[in-house]
């Protein structure tokens, strides 16, 4: 068989794993969450003292700030301690890049209920109404007489489509049924932005959930 | 709190639509049919394979789907993409055709260049949403080209009209829903509806019958 594409499945959704913290120039810091009031800062309020902004940075929450946030409502958070941070400094007047790009992936999917395969392209059997091949176990959708239970792989292989015993014939469907669900996905973007000679460069870091991080040059 | 950003199916008459959460609460899948119908399993209305005789394109009837912001973001939401995981083309991964490519997936655009596509924007305004029209069981009018009837809003654009999604099937080339900003500004006044999308599925004669294989569709969204 050729080339198959297995699906690999993911978990849903996609609770904040990060938290910035803005250090400025006169020696203070604006956290995303305070930890005394855990109450939510906004970007909005960094960008307001954005001239005087040192050092911009990504952490890992904390277990005891992740623990209040959820609890209270404000934020689905999760605690990895084993995540790295990231800091970057905006000296020579380079200016702040930061976002979080967020996918949606509507997915549909087949699964086969012998062996519980998740795929989505695959080959099918070579019939008028074609049944998925299973990538992993091979298995397809079969069909079994309604009256004495007799099983064909194929409906080409029963005689007029209709059993030996003259009954009807019944669709299995073992790798034929259509399944959605919705993934969610969010990574970090943090960069900086500086003007050399003229042209606008960006760098940034696309950093994903666990903390891998994927550098990105753009001018 | 982060934004509350949920994908909805648009179907029925403007004024008074229906939208249908996509989420995994259920079998959240859209089907094509050849009906304004939202349903993620029905097996009626299937797309016709035009004769092989006369030849021809059928067409499902077209989809709206858009993202619906339920909670406002921290500051703003901007740069909604949308592309479709396509491994090779909606043609041969669907076999919609037979040695052409007339079959095809296809969606609504108003830029003419494939590079335009993907940084201006493409999607269409809830306030220009078309239901689908066509001949139920037999074909669904045409978002634009053929047909007495097409989508109002992407028959009208100068440039553009249709692009197969194949050209959107990554994060890197996906197609730019809009490209504006959406921000809050006091209260929580972004939040509802973003642009749209309407794609459609086109079938040629020599087309392989059956149902086809699942693909990803997804949306994008930057927030700060």
């Amino acid at each position: 068989m050729e080339n198959k594409k297995v699906y690999k499945p993911q978990v849903k959704s996609q609770p904040l794993r990060y938290m910035w913290i803005a250090h400025f120039e006169d020696g203070t810091s604006i956290p995303e969450f305070d930890p005394f009031t855990f109450e939510k800062n906004t970007m909005n309020d960094v960008f307001d003292r954005e001239e005087d902004l040192i050092k911009f940075g990504i952490y890992p929450i904390p277990a005891s700030l992740s623990k209040e946030l959820n609890e209270r409502g404000i934020e689905y958070t999760y605690a990895n301690p084993f995540l790295p941070k990231y800091e970057i400094n905006l000296d020579n007047y380079k200016r702040l890049i930061f976002f979080r790009r967020n996918f949606i992936h509507n997915e549909t999917y087949r699964k086969c209920r012998k062996c519980g395969c998740e795929f989505q392209s695959c080959e099918k059997t070579n019939e008028i109404n074609p049944s998925p091949i299973c990538p992993k176990c091979g298995t397809h959708d079969f069909y079994v007489c309604t009256k004495c239970d007799r099983t064909y792989k194929l409906k080409a292989d029963a005689k007029n489509n209709m059993c030996h015993c003259g009954a009807y014939l019944k669709r299995e469907r073992i790798t034929s049924g259509v399944f959605g669900r919705e993934r969610r996905v969010r990574e970090t973007h943090l960069g900086y932005q500086e003007t050399i000679k003229g042209i606008n460069k960006k760098t940034i870091l696309k950093i994903d959930k666990n903390g891998n991080s994927e550098m990105v040059y753009q001018e | 709190m982060v934004a509350e950003v949920q994908v909805e199916e648009i179907t029925g008459a403007f004024g008074s639509e229906t939208f249908t959460l996509k989420d995994d609460t259920e079998v959240n899948n859209s089907r094509y049919y050849t009906a304004d119908n939202h349903s993620a399993t029905a097996t009626t209305n299937p797309v016709p394979i035009p004769n092989e005789v006369v030849g021809g394109v059928s067409g499902s009837y077209w989809k709206t789907h858009c993202l619906n912001v339920t909670g406002a973001p921290s500051v703003r939401i901007e740069n909604i993409r949308f592309y479709v995981g396509w491994d090779t083309h909606p043609s041969s991964q669907w076999l919609l055709c037979a040695g052409n490519t007339e079959g095809d997936h296809v969606i609504g655009v108003s830029s003419a260049s494939d590079a335009d596509c993907r940084i201006l924007t493409q999607g269409f305004p809830s306030s220009s949403y078309d239901q689908a029209t066509g001949t139920e069981s037999v074909c669904g009018d045409f978002i634009s080209g053929a047909g007495s009837v097409n989508h109002t809003y992407y028959n009208g654009c100068t440039n553009g009209h249709i692009k197969s999604t194949a050209l959107f099937s990554t994060q890197t080339n996906a197609l730019m829903v809009y490209s504006g900003t959406k921000t809050r500004n006091g209260s929580s006044n972004c939040v509802g509806r973003s642009w749209a999308v309407c794609t459609q599925v086109l079938v040629a004669s020599g087309a392989t019958q059956g149902e086809k294989d699942p693909v990803t569709a997804t949306w994008v969204y930057d927030e700060v």
